[in-house]
């Protein structure tokens, strides 16, 4: 694109001068078309108007002539009889009329008789001036009565017009003759006048030519002869030797101009016009029209370019001031614009210091309101808008900061929270304890916690509904809340029970928890797992036999605030190992939109047989990475692996079915626990303990009250001498239901001590005095329980007691 | 637990027992039960209806409180006993030493 059209200026400008242009032309060319038009018709009629001059001239010269020979006629008649005197007749003549250069009188050979038989009497102007006289009527060469002029006339009857000739032995001048015969009274010819007149005269005068130099006229005899041959008038000798032009064909043909041949014939047959023709290279008006008087054709050439040189002078002169005045045009609108367009560059300067964040620059006022102000206005109040949001966007990133810093601490208190050391007690370092939290946000719903209270290790897994701050802050409560639960309750279901109802205390969010607490008895491997909505855990055999729990489908914490929650029993082999986790694993997402999925776990874990907890959460860990491959995660990642006795179990061969299968539900076994010191007031828990288990087991109040009574006893036995001085020592109640039996175990870790046989057998029977104080309480035991055994294991006493609940 | 002794008539001594005796309560119960011993030879009766519980030490002291009673020729009645706790008395044989009413 040319650099004119890069700015709005220089366009704008070329535009303007470009239109302006055209239409100029445009209007140049059509008028002078047009007037080049008129001009040429105007010039015709001039033609025409010369010619009609000229054609007016050529007929009244003639005329003249005419006329003088008739007045010659009676004067000559007078004379008739006097030959002698036709020469003085003929000098009067002449010397009357100045047109004519040569005259005579011819007489028919025997008019006159004797030596006049043959009589002619010629007079013409010499060169200078002076009348000459020509006696030719005894010249036998010259033979006067056959000459064109006397036989012509004869014939014709009439005066008529010769051709041009050269009168040589007459005048010597190129000449036309009138020639009129005379006649007597009997119409026998008398004689034939003649006068000459000089070809010369009809020439046209340049002056008359004065418009148009360069013009010329040819006049064309009736017969095709050129009076006036077209090329004379090119010389501006006023009296030019001419000779007579012959037949205008021939003499044309000479010359080499043909194009006026056509014009010539046309003039010979009478016609009479005006037309543009080539002559000699020039471009030509020309224009005839028959002289009628004699026969002849006058026709004027005029130069096209003589004419038109005017209007081509008159239009170069107009084209110039066009010119001239497109360039003032240009230079002027070219500034007018620019000056126009001036404010345009004042707002650029201000939107680029806009743009580089100066938002008080100044727009110019205008006076003017027009299209710019308007675009000035539209401006300005961009520029304040633009000010305004800034200031605003701003202020919000500023707090949106503000936030984001707070969110990243609440992450580090929420990671605080979370247990990472995971130490259990030496005499249990075979139980192996292990798990991670990836969170997928700042701060996540993730939760997972662990308390060991004697020989159970309590752990819990949970998920939180939803994500980022809400999910935390009720992620927190719930692990203060297991917390607090784990730390009083025994058993999973009840952990969970307390926990479902402490929620209502204080949870109106709507938001729920997932979570699965287990119990795992250390010693025995005996687990109970209490799962409120959440995802079914994995156990692994070291044999890499791998399959999912199927566990009572209670509903997640915090839906029903009395929900009654189930927990499952079962035993683990030695070297089990256990994966808890929460949604975060199955449903990890691949960028094809795939799920990670239980089966895809199943399978990892189960080329995982033998692996420690901690090395088998990594290699999870690295595959579910690998799996996911970059996509962002989109959900918290709990993963908590317990492993029970590794490295005490041999390796045992596949067995035809699972170890363990989920227990019927009429022999679902309810193991409760109780935990208390050796401290009398701790007895009251048992009592509550007692309340709960026979409600549960619907006990009536008499089997209530005795097992309450038989279990006091037990346990008061077992403060009072199990531990010695030692304070603050654990005693645990440990209840199962047997069928219609309640089975109930007292345990503690204290010195060797059989309550059954130490206390000797309280006599009933005999009197009060005989009666021995001690062993009552042991008599109370045996008596109220249905069966009692003692049984010493790995360290600790154990009194299995037994009641039958139902009839 | 709470142990009121009235006198009844001249020479009977009823002591209202109520509450539960186990072994936070049982030294005050014993407590109070030696008063009993001031009066030799009065009729003692233990009002029980209002005693929720008895445990073995408990029983042990109503069993001190009868051999002492038993050497001044005296005698225990106890009324009132719940049925659980009248159970108890049987299976311990306190039936055979105790006036039940």
């Amino acid at each position: 694109m040319p650099k004119i059209f890069a700015s709005l200026r220089s366009r704008l400008t070329f535009y303007l001068l470009f239109s302006v242009g055209a239409v100029a032309t445009i209007v140049i060319g059509v008028t002078y078309r047009g007037m080049s038009l008129d001009l040429e018709d105007k010039t015709g009629r001039y033609a025409t108007l010369l010619l009609t001059n000229m054609r007016g001239k050529t007929e009244g010269r003639l005329r003249q002539i005419e006329s003088a020979v008739y007045q010659f006629l009676p004067e000559w008649q007078e004379y008739i009889d006097r030959p002698d005197s036709m020469e003085m007749l003929l000098e009067r003549m002449l010397a009357r009329t100045p047109h004519v250069v040569g005259s005579g009188i011819s007489f028919r050979p025997g008019y006159y008789s004797g030596d006049k038989a043959r009589y002619m009497v010629y007079v013409y102007r010499g060169p200078e001036g002076l009348l000459r006289s020509v006696d030719l009527s005894n010249d036998m060469v010259y033979d006067y009565p056959n000459q064109f002029w006397f036989r012509n006339a004869v014939n014709y009857g009439r005066g008529m017009w010769s051709e041009p000739f050269f009168d040589k032995g007459g005048c010597n001048y190129e000449i036309v003759t009138y020639s009129l015969p005379l006649y007597d009274d009997q119409m026998k010819l008398i004689a034939v006048c003649t006068a000459d007149l000089l070809i010369n005269a009809l020439q046209q005068r340049p002056e008359d030519m004065r418009p148009y130099p360069g013009s010329y006229s040819f006049i064309l005899s009736g017969k095709g002869n050129f009076v006036i041959t077209p090329d004379t008038a090119t010389s501006n000798h006023h009296h030019a030797k001419i000779s007579t032009g012959g037949h205008y064909r021939s003499y044309l043909e000479a010359q080499g101009n043909r194009t006026l041949i056509p014009i010539c014939e046309k003039m010979v047959n009478g016609m009479a016009q005006s037309e543009v023709v080539n002559s000699f290279g020039s471009k030509m008006i020309a224009t005839y029209a028959p002289v009628e008087r004699m026969g002849w054709s006058v026709c004027t050439l005029i130069p096209y370019d003589s004419i038109s040189e005017d209007l081509g002078q008159m239009t170069f002169k107009l084209l110039m001031w066009i010119v001239f005045s497109l360039l003032v045009l240009g230079t002027l609108s070219y500034y007018i614009v620019q000056r126009s367009l001036r404010p345009l560059g004042v707002l650029q300067e201000a939107a680029l210091k806009i743009a580089q964040g100066d938002f008080d620059v100044e727009l110019p006022r205008r006076k003017r309101r027009d299209e710019i102000s308007s675009l000035r206005d539209s401006f300005a109040s961009m520029q304040r808008s633009l000010k305004r949001y800034t200031k605003r966007l701003t202020e919000e990133t500023r707090k949106q900061q503000a936030v984001e810093s707070e969110l990243c601490l609440a992450k580090e208190i929420q990671n605080k929270q979370l247990v990472t050391k995971f130490i259990l007690p030496e005499k249990y370092s075979d139980v192996q304890l292990q798990a991670k939290l990836k969170t997928a946000q700042e701060v996540g719903g993730d939760f997972y916690d662990y308390m060991v209270r004697d020989k159970y290790l309590i752990f819990a897994v949970g998920d939180v509904a939803g994500k980022g701050v809400p999910a935390a802050l009720l992620m927190s409560v719930t692990l203060t809340l297991f917390r607090v639960a784990a730390a009083r309750c025994d058993s999973p279901e009840e952990i969970v029970c307390k926990m479902n109802s402490d929620f209502f205390l204080s949870n109106e969010t709507g938001l729920f928890v997932t979570m699965l607490c287990g119990v795992l008895n250390m010693d025995t491997g005996e687990l109970a797992i209490c799962s409120a909505g959440h995802n079914p855990p994995m156990r692994l055999l070291p044999e890499g036999v791998c399959m999912m729990l199927n566990l009572e489908p209670n509903f997640p914490l915090a839906v029903f605030e009395d929900y009654d929650y189930k927990c499952d029993r079962f035993s683990l082999a030695p070297g089990t190992l256990l994966l808890f986790y929460t949604d975060g694993l199955t449903e990890a997402m691949n960028d094809q939109q795939c799920q990670f999925g239980e089966e895809r776990a199943l399978k990892i874990l189960s080329g995982c047989g033998g692996l420690s907890a901690d090395d088998l959460l990594s290699t999870l860990e690295t595959e579910v990475s690998a799996f996911t491959a970059g996509v962002p995660q989109s959900d918290d990642l709990t993963l908590l692996a317990i492993k029970y006795k590794e490295g005490s179990a041999e390796v045992r061969k596949p067995v035809a079915r699972p170890v363990f299968t989920p227990v019927p539900e009429e022999q679902q076994v309810m193991t409760d626990y109780l935990c208390i010191t050796n401290d009398l007031n701790d007895i009251s828990q048992l009592h509550d303990f007692v309340e709960k288990i026979c409600v549960q087991a619907n006990v009536d109040s008499s089997r209530t009250f005795q097992l309450n009574m038989a279990l006091e006893e037990a346990v008061v036995n077992v403060m009072n001498y199990a531990y010695a001085e030692a304070q603050g020592q654990p005693i645990l109640l440990e209840t199962r239901r047997e069928g219609d039996m309640l089975v109930f175990n007292l345990i503690d870790q204290g010195a060797a001590f059989n309550p059954l046989a130490e206390a000797p057998e309280a006599d009933t029977h005999s009197e009060a005095e005989d009666r021995p104080v001690g062993g009552l309480g042991v008599l109370l035991v045996r008596q109220l329980m249905d069966e009692v055994s003692y049984e010493r294991r790995e360290e600790k006493n154990i009194l299995c007691m037994k009641k039958k609940i139902s009839d | 637990m709470e142990v009121k002794i009235l006198l009844e008539g001249r020479t009977s001594l009823v002591a209202h027992v109520s509450g539960r005796i186990d072994n936070t309560t049982v030294k005050d119960f014993e407590q109070e039960i030696q008063k009993l011993f001031d009066h030799p030879g009065f009729k003692i009766t233990l009002e029980m209806s209002g005693t929720e519980y008895i445990n073995s030490s408990g029983l042990r002291v109503l069993l001190i409180l009868r051999k002492l009673v038993a050497a001044n020729e005296g005698q225990v009645i106890v009324r009132g006993l719940s049925a659980d706790l009248r159970h108890v008395f049987e299976i311990t044989g306190f039936d055979k030493i105790f006036d039940l009413r």
